[in-house]
């Protein structure tokens, strides 16, 4: 005990001394890890917790030790369930190789042999835990390929990649290029929660005897441990392999290691960089990793996938976990349950095993039957209780009569965005919007519900929910209840919202072209100066055909625009349908005058918004021909001179271009660039 | 004038480059000059209708107080890191080496942030040598202040006040109901009215005596109608009218932009049925003007103005009462279509009340 003091480990948590005590004393141990962190994965089949005892081995160096911790007090009693399923490994003192330890899962074939290679292993022996204490997701956690219940095909994909690893990468020589689907360094197992994902992981290593070093979220995951971690891993091969003392012919060899990255799509934060970090580790891995997300649209996943083989998971049948739920209720004498109340709990849990399991557990440490109308009430108050209803059906239940206002309150959170979007698309087609007073009611009531909205988003407030759910969809459903006429349309403000804001920002960054000759911003400029820009960038060239052109291209250089503004503005500006200007102009024309334009040269801004948003301010600065900065000479009595010196210090690294004012000089010259000196430059393009 | 814009649409030709050259409202150059003199200007409040010259007058201001070097302008389109957390915000800025422009109410929800680290980034640059420099203080122009939120203009007030020893406000709007009292007791107020009929009559007869075409008395008075006393539109209008036809007919329309044909259609729609139907129908044609980024006010005003024009006068009224209504509700809420919506359907709902009466008293008479 005292030593234990002496390496300051927390003895607290230990509650069987008793059996270690004089153990103890005669060998003295250091504890290893808290027991709690320690993952219990039962099995029924092995007997070693005696021979386990057996098997302490004091390190060479003095002040450490190996410790086991001790079987439970009621071995004796359940002897043959007592086993060891766990070792957690430990790297301790060699901060130089590996700043954070690896918890490692290792099947129980690799228990018996005393690692050398480890400086400090801490070989532990798994207590027994009577049934009713063990979660039932570890107890049955699928061992092997055959116990998953879903996705078969993912299971022998998964296998096959895991035995043609090594010969597609690491005898064949190096790969150029992409590689084929299925032969990728590393594969991608993404899929919701609770579908097996991580057990499907470890049965199909298991499955091929290969070593599982699991990476959780629990592990620091940023570039650096990363790659100090896997890329040491990666490259190496487990020295515990070759050392092995126990030679006994039931641990049979292991054939090389697997890293498990689990939870990919948790590295963020405090992981900066570790996605990209892995993924250069897959680039150079020689030995298989397998990444395991939840959301496969991540950014960060999907970057991960494109070097990948992904095998996507799907939510299980109701039919394909029944059999197993029925197993396990059998197993635990839970026998009073109908499978009609176990189709229900896997049609509640929408796939996710690990929660169905949990939900029986829990209902069995209530009582051992269950009945189907209980387990609908237990259902609705601790299951994922929510139904998916296509949104189609969803929202007609606003506009049927006498329906329950709470119900539709429950409605409208199913999908509080959709729901107030399809009643605002929708409720012209019921035909009690024939009523032109119930109409302008209906339509008044969702302009209030709107006000609300914006309260919500702008300034949090969430408490208006309930308000805006009863504003925009009960009350309008509600008055306008009736059939409807047609077919239901999805709403359509979707679409018309992101040309909406197409329009603004193309509006605006003519607006930003143009802004240093008129006084205007870009609302002006679009509902009074386009409309007049448009006729006269237009009606020369179809009046006159190419004589028009260089009316037409002078009107730009004088504003600062370029043909592709040019476009734009006529397509802002033709809101009616079939009345663009630009399909009165014949095909030769337009296609001289774009002839024309690019052999000219031009001052134009390159102030550029999408630009901006494409590239960034970080972007690279090798860009040429654009960068985000006009200067523009208004006053033309005045020289360009060292005034554009006085810039500011933050652009420069920018690319400044200098549009010298064109009024003296006959375009066509090289104005621009002779003028702007070094820095400046216009822009130039020969056709 | 300046000869040497000759490519320049008119409007952008002929604007007065100093207070000098101005057509109407010479008692405020009288007024501006003098400021400009005492090289000391207070916070600046311009309100007026658009086109009645607030940004013209503005322009010449400063040019007065800081010579032509306010005149070298450059346009940069900036992001702001600004909140907590922190967020980008992209803003696009015209700026001189005197004088910064910009319209914040363009960043949305964010407007209260751009304003504060706008103003903060401007002030803290103040000249080293006060005493040295003619101006000691740089301005800054911020458009459409009417449009700000509330809590954006709330942020001015004490911004203003607090770095006003090295800089100097010059705000703009529209109107100024929509400004809180506060920042106008702050701001000496510029009011810049429309110009009168007569005034833009003017303009336009003397900007075709300079571009030496013929413009009749009575196709001038009615681009004047047309353009609602807003001077820019008037000379745009001209300007486009010519480019349709010319010389102008006697029964030639003055150029009306598609925008407003679309407007001045869904007024006529609203006019001629009143149905559910007819609500979906103009609602694609909102959709159509909102798709092309024509902002929601200023279909909200045209459409207004249409119905005013044909329906009857006894109901204007409760037209004018539930534009204004929806309009405010807009400037609240989020999606314009909802309110451009509700606004249709409650027009349909008045008038057809009032037909339906119109009709049964006749009835009732004969």
């Amino acid at each position: 005990m005292d030593l234990r003091n002496f390496f300051g480990k927390s003895s607290t948590s230990r509650t069987k001394k008793e059996g270690l005590k004089e153990r103890k004393q005669a060998n003295p141990v250091e504890e290893g890890e808290d027991p709690t962190t320690v993952s219990k994965r039962p099995r029924r089949a092995a007997q070693r917790g005696p021979v386990a005892d057996d098997k302490r081995v004091p390190k060479e160096n003095d002040a450490t030790y190996a410790e086991k911790e001790a079987a439970e007090s009621d071995d004796s009693s359940d002897s043959d369930e007592v086993e060891v399923t766990e070792i957690k490994r430990r790297r301790k003192g060699r901060a130089a190789q590996a700043p954070s330890s690896i918890p490692s899962k290792v099947s129980k074939a690799k228990q018996q042999p005393v690692k050398y290679g480890e400086p400090f292993p801490t070989i532990k022996r798994e207590p027994f835990v009577p049934s009713a204490e063990a979660l039932w997701v570890d107890k049955y956690k699928p061992e092997t390929i055959s116990d998953l219940c879903a996705n078969p095909k993912h299971a022998s994909d998964l296998v096959k990649w895991l035995r043609n690893w090594r010969s597609i990468h690491l005898h064949s020589g190096p790969k150029k290029g992409k590689l084929p689907p299925g032969q990728e360094k590393a594969v991608l197992l993404a899929g919701p929660p609770g579908v097996g994902k991580t057990s499907l992981a470890y049965a199909a290593c298991k499955e091929v005897g290969m070593e599982a070093q699991e990476f959780n979220a629990s592990d620091t995951r940023s570039k650096k441990s990363v790659a100090s971690i896997i890329g040491s891993l990666a490259v190496n091969e487990a020295i515990g392999q070759y050392l092995r003392l126990d030679d006994s012919p039931k641990a049979p060899r292991k054939d090389g290691q697997v890293v498990i990255m689990d939870e990919v799509d948790g590295m963020s934060a405090g992981d900066r960089g570790g996605v990209q970090e892995l993924i250069s580790i897959i680039k150079s891995t020689k030995i298989p990793i397998i990444c395991i997300a939840n959301d496969d649209g991540h950014p960060k996943v999907r970057s991960l996938a494109n070097h990948c083989f992904k095998l996507k998971f799907r939510r299980p049948m109701v039919s394909q976990v029944r059999r197993r739920l029925k197993y396990i209720c059998d197993q635990e004498g839970f026998r009073n349950i109908s499978s009609e109340v176990l189709d229900e709990v896997a049609e509640a849990c929408h796939g996710d095993i690990r929660q169905m399991v949990n939900m029986l557990q829990s209902w069995q440490a209530r009582k051992l039957s269950v009945s189907q109308a209980e387990a609908r009430d237990y259902l609705s108050s601790e299951g994922k209780s929510f139904q998916q209803q296509p949104i189609f059906d969803l929202f007609k239940v606003f506009f049927e009569k006498n329906a329950d206002i709470y119900q539709r309150l429950d409605k409208y959170f199913m999908d509080p965005d959709l729901v107030p979007l399809m009643v605002q698309e929708n409720y012209v087609h019921f035909s009690a919007s024939e009523d032109i007073d119930k109409l302008a009611k209906a339509t008044d009531l969702m302009s209030m519900a709107d006000i609300g909205n914006k309260q919500l988003r702008e300034s949090s407030r969430w408490d208006l929910m309930p308000t805006i759910a009863l504003l925009s969809s009960v009350y309008p459903g509600s008055i306008l209840a009736s059939h409807l006429m047609g077919r239901p349309n999805f709403p359509s403000w979707l679409g018309k919202m992101s040309s909406e804001r197409k329009s603004v920002r193309l509006a605006q960054e003519i607006d930003m072209h143009i802004k240093t000759r008129v006084n205007a911003d870009w609302k002006l400029l679009l509902l009074d100066y386009a409309p007049c820009l448009r006729s006269h960038l237009s009606l020369p060239l179809i009046r006159n055909g190419k004589e028009g052109v260089p009316t037409v291209i002078d009107l730009l250089d004088e504003y600062y625009l370029s043909n592709v503004d040019w476009e734009t503005i006529l397509d802002l500006t033709s809101v009616q349908q079939r009345s663009n200007p630009k399909d009165s102009i014949p095909s030769a024309v337009k296609s001289a005058f774009t002839r024309t334009y690019q052999s000219g040269d031009h001052v134009s801004s390159t102030v550029s918004l999408t630009q901006m948003k494409k590239s960034g301010r970080s972007a690279p600065k090798e860009v040429v021909e654009a960068g985000d900065e006009v200067i523009v000479e208004k006053g033309d009595e005045e020289e360009q001179d060292a005034e554009e010196e006085v810039e500011d210090d933050t652009l420069k690294g920018d690319k400044m271009v200098k549009a010298g004012k064109a009024s003296g000089k006959k375009r066509g010259g090289s104005t621009a660039s002779s003028r702007g000196g070094v820095r400046g430059r216009g822009r130039k393009k020969k056709g | 004038m300046k000869p040497n814009n000759r490519g320049l649409l008119w409007v952008d030709k002929y604007r007065p480059g100093t207070l000098d050259e101005m057509d109407f409202h010479l008692e405020l150059k009288e007024r501006l000059e003098g400021m400009a003199q005492r090289a000391d200007i207070p916070h600046l409040l311009f309100h007026g209708p658009p086109g009645s010259g607030k940004r013209t007058r503005v322009s010449c201001l400063l040019r007065l107080i800081y010579g032509p070097a306010a005149e070298k302008l450059k346009v940069e389109h900036r992001s702001f890191k600004v909140g907590d957390p922190p967020k980008e915000i992209e803003m696009t800025i015209l700026s001189s080496i005197h004088h910064i422009e910009a319209n914040p109410s363009d960043a949305g929800f964010s407007d209260r942030l751009i304003v504060q680290e706008l103003i903060k980034e401007i002030a803290s640059n103040a000249p080293l040598d006060v005493t040295a420099v003619r101006v000691p203080f740089k301005v800054i122009v911020l458009h459409e202040v009417d449009s700000l939120s509330r809590t954006a203009q709330q942020a001015l007030r004490r911004t203003m006040e607090k770095y006003s020893r090295t800089c100097r406000l010059i705000l703009m709007a529209d109107s100024l109901t929509k400004i809180i009292e506060p920042l106008r007791s702050r701001c000496n107020l510029v009011r810049v009215p429309s110009p009168s009929e007569k005034e833009i009559c003017d303009v336009l007869q003397k900007v075709s005596k300079e571009e030496g075409f013929e413009l009749p008395d009575q196709f001038a008075v009615k681009v004047t109608k047309a353009c609602s006393r807003n001077l820019r539109r008037g000379l745009l209008q001209l300007q486009s009218s010519k480019m349709d036809n010319y010389p102008f007919a006697e029964d030639q329309p003055v150029s009306r932009a598609d925008w407003e044909l679309v407007c001045i259609d869904i007024a006529s729609l609203l006019m001629r049925e009143q149905s559910n139907k007819r609500l979906l129908l103009v609602r694609t044609r909102f959709y159509e003007l909102l798709t092309h980024a024509i902002p929601a006010d200023a279909i909200f005003e045209s459409v207004t103005m249409e119905l005013l024009r044909s329906a009857d006068q006894e109901i204007a009224p409760a037209i004018c009462e539930c534009a204004a209504e929806y309009e405010h509700r807009l400037r609240q809420g989020q999606k314009a279509i909802i309110h451009l919506e509700a606004f249709a359907a409650r027009f349909m709902q008045i008038y057809k009340e009032y037909i339906d009466n119109q009709y049964s008293m006749l009835i009732d008479d004969d």
